[in-house]
């Protein structure tokens, strides 16, 4: 391979890298936007429907509506907020791995460095 | 416990210079191959030295070599500093680098080994990271509810917004407390501590400005941020272990660093320290960086700091040592043997030994006319053929020193260059060694308490005999 076509190659993996990169920074808003409106569901159903003597409620899943009691929803919106926070946690983890790739594909090996260690609480200071 | 500062200024102090007569030096300039480039980053000459120092620093970096000491030896002003200050250049931000004269380490202060064990930790680096659930946004709305009886809990709402998203929170009375303590409003932005729940303003909004026709001191304007609300923050620290030693010496401890009287560390404290950062580094939770420690004039050290350096390279986190000697077979200080370079053979055979040789004509000619563009003096070549025919019979630094002086008399004369003349005049002002030991012998019986060794060694023949 002539040395231009290596040098397009590599272009070319950098943009695409690029680009998974900024879809899935994307993705992450998505996600806390819904992560924000469960929370705030899941606010209103534990504290401020004590008023409300309905034993069922009205859940809307995306596009449909579904009357359910109380405690399913509850029980189902955790478990949904549960789902989003592993699926942030993970695509935080792939967002930085591709971000180390793309910084030493352009020759800044040590951007990332020290990000992928494990944290320190608080605790242990 | 062992507590890690987060101050990142702290760094900047540990890297101060010691001479100004080396600051035109930016780099070994080697290029890619490490091949040294005749005139380059402020080196001259002294080819096989700085190819040398140049795979030095590459398998520093490669961490290939770790409790390593070099030596640079060589006659005075051949460039030995020089080199130690080029290859700190080329070791960058990242990598610790302290640099010390052996006599430092003799202080009442301090013992010795209390001092040098110092300068070793200041070398070795740890990076850490700490990582904190914040939420930030510009404030929207700020609700608060006010219970019928005085004595209620309040409640309150809270709506943040970022550029993509806005969501509502429900706060409790720690939290309405703190927002009315820190005099949030709407438009300010602001980033909480989810774990804490402490609350920092960052500034206000940009489009908040025209709300208010003035402002008060100390308030900024910063955009709204973007993204989510509440996000992961991680902080990444390098610290010395000089540092991390300092603020577990005492209460107040990070205070001493900027105080500077640090005193003894208890060795139970370095322990501590030690058996904690290994049990990190097992855990993945800290990098140890090993860093350089440069001594200079390495032969001021006596025999206890060179037995105490044997010991302390074959530490488990050691850094690279390089020394610098001017002296060629001389006395070990603290005892009566002599020695090649003034270190004792033991030590010496750990090092990887780089000489340096003295300086070509040619070379001198180059080195003085980077010191007068780094010195902002204007030379005519002339001057500057004569300046280093000077150098050449004298020293280096002569001629170096020479520089400033000259530059000062040609002001005098309100010129812009400093010509033959200047130079001759300042020769004939400012004396070298060489001339003063001339002038010393001719002039010996007008010195105060002139010593004439081989007098005395005569008198003393003469009183054997007798």
């Amino acid at each position: 391979m002539t040395d231009f076509e290596n040098l397009q190659k590599k272009l070319i993996q950098m943009e695409l890298l690029a680009e998974e990169i900024l879809v899935e920074k994307h993705t992450l808003i998505e996600f806390d936007k819904k992560r924000q409106s469960n929370r705030e569901s899941l606010d209103i159903i534990q504290h401020q429907s004590e008023k409300i003597k309905n034993k069922k409620i009205w859940l809307c899943l995306g596009e449909f509506f579904i009357k359910v009691p109380k405690e399913n929803a509850k029980e189902y919106i955790k478990k949904d907020q549960k789902n989003f926070n592993q699926e942030i946690k993970r695509l935080q983890e792939s967002i930085k791995e591709k971000s180390d790739e793309l910084y030493k594909m352009q020759g800044d090996e040590n951007k990332m460095k020290g990000f992928f260690l494990k944290p320190i609480n608080k605790k242990e200071n | 416990m062992t507590k890690i500062p987060s101050l990142q200024e702290i760094k900047d102090i540990t890297r101060t210079e010691r001479i100004g007569a080396h600051s035109h030096i930016r780099g070994l300039g080697l290029d890619d191959r490490l091949e040294p480039r005749d005139v380059s980053q402020g080196m001259v000459g002294q080819l096989k030295a700085r190819k040398a120092a140049g795979i030095i620093v590459k398998m520093i970096k490669e961490g290939k070599i770790t409790g390593r000491a070099i030596l640079i030896a060589g006659q005075p002003g051949t460039g030995k500093t020089a080199i130690a200050m080029g290859m700190a250049q080329e070791f960058g931000p990242e990598t610790p680098f302290t640099m010390i004269s052996a006599s430092e380490i003799f202080s009442l202060e301090m013992s010795k080994t209390e001092a040098l064990t110092q300068a070793i930790r200041k070398s070795i680096g740890v990076r850490i990271k700490e990582e904190t659930e914040i939420i930030e946004g510009e404030v929207v709305e700020i609700q608060i509810e006010r219970p019928t009886q005085s004595m209620g809990a309040k409640q309150g709402k809270i709506t943040m917004k970022t550029t993509d998203m806005e969501t509502v929170y429900n706060i409790g009375q720690k939290m309405i407390d703190s927002l009315s303590k820190e005099k949030i409003g709407i438009g300010d932005v602001i980033k909480i501590e989810k774990a804490t729940g402490k609350i920092t303003k960052t500034g206000k909004s940009y489009t908040h400005r025209q709300d208010y026709d003035s402002i008060g001191p100390g308030e900024t304007y910063i955009e709204c941020p973007s993204g989510e609300l509440q996000k992961t923050q991680e902080l990444v620290h390098t610290v010395t272990l000089h540092e991390i030693d300092v603020i577990n010496s005492r209460t107040q401890g990070f205070l001493a660093l900027f105080a500077g009287d640090i005193g003894e560390i208890k060795a139970e404290i370095r322990e501590q320290i030690d058996s904690k950062l290994s049990e990190w580094k097992d855990q993945g939770k800290a990098e140890i960086i090993s860093g350089v420690l440069f001594v200079d004039e390495t032969h001021m050290l006596d025999i206890e700091c060179f037995s105490f350096l044997n010991r302390a390279l074959e530490n488990e986190i050691a850094p690279i040592v390089i020394m610098a000697s001017n002296r060629g077979i001389s006395k070990i200080r603290g005892t009566e043997y002599v020695s090649p370079h003034g270190m004792p053979l033991d030590l010496l055979d750990r090092l990887l030994i780089i000489s340096t040789d003295p300086y070509s004509s040619d070379d001198i000619k180059k080195i003085i006319s980077i010191r007068c563009e780094e010195e902002d003096v204007e030379i005519h070549p002339q001057a500057l053929d004569l300046l280093t025919n000077i150098a050449v019979s004298t020293s280096l630094r002569y001629g170096i020193q020479l520089i400033i002086a000259a530059d000062l008399v040609s002001k005098k004369r309100k010129a812009d260059l400093v010509n033959v003349d200047d130079i001759r005049k300042v020769y004939e002002l400012f004396v070298d060694v060489k001339r003063s030991t001339q002038f010393l012998q001719e002039f010996q019986d007008s010195f105060m308490f002139h010593e004439k060794n081989n007098q005395n060694n005569n008198h003393n023949d003469n009183e054997k005999d007798k």
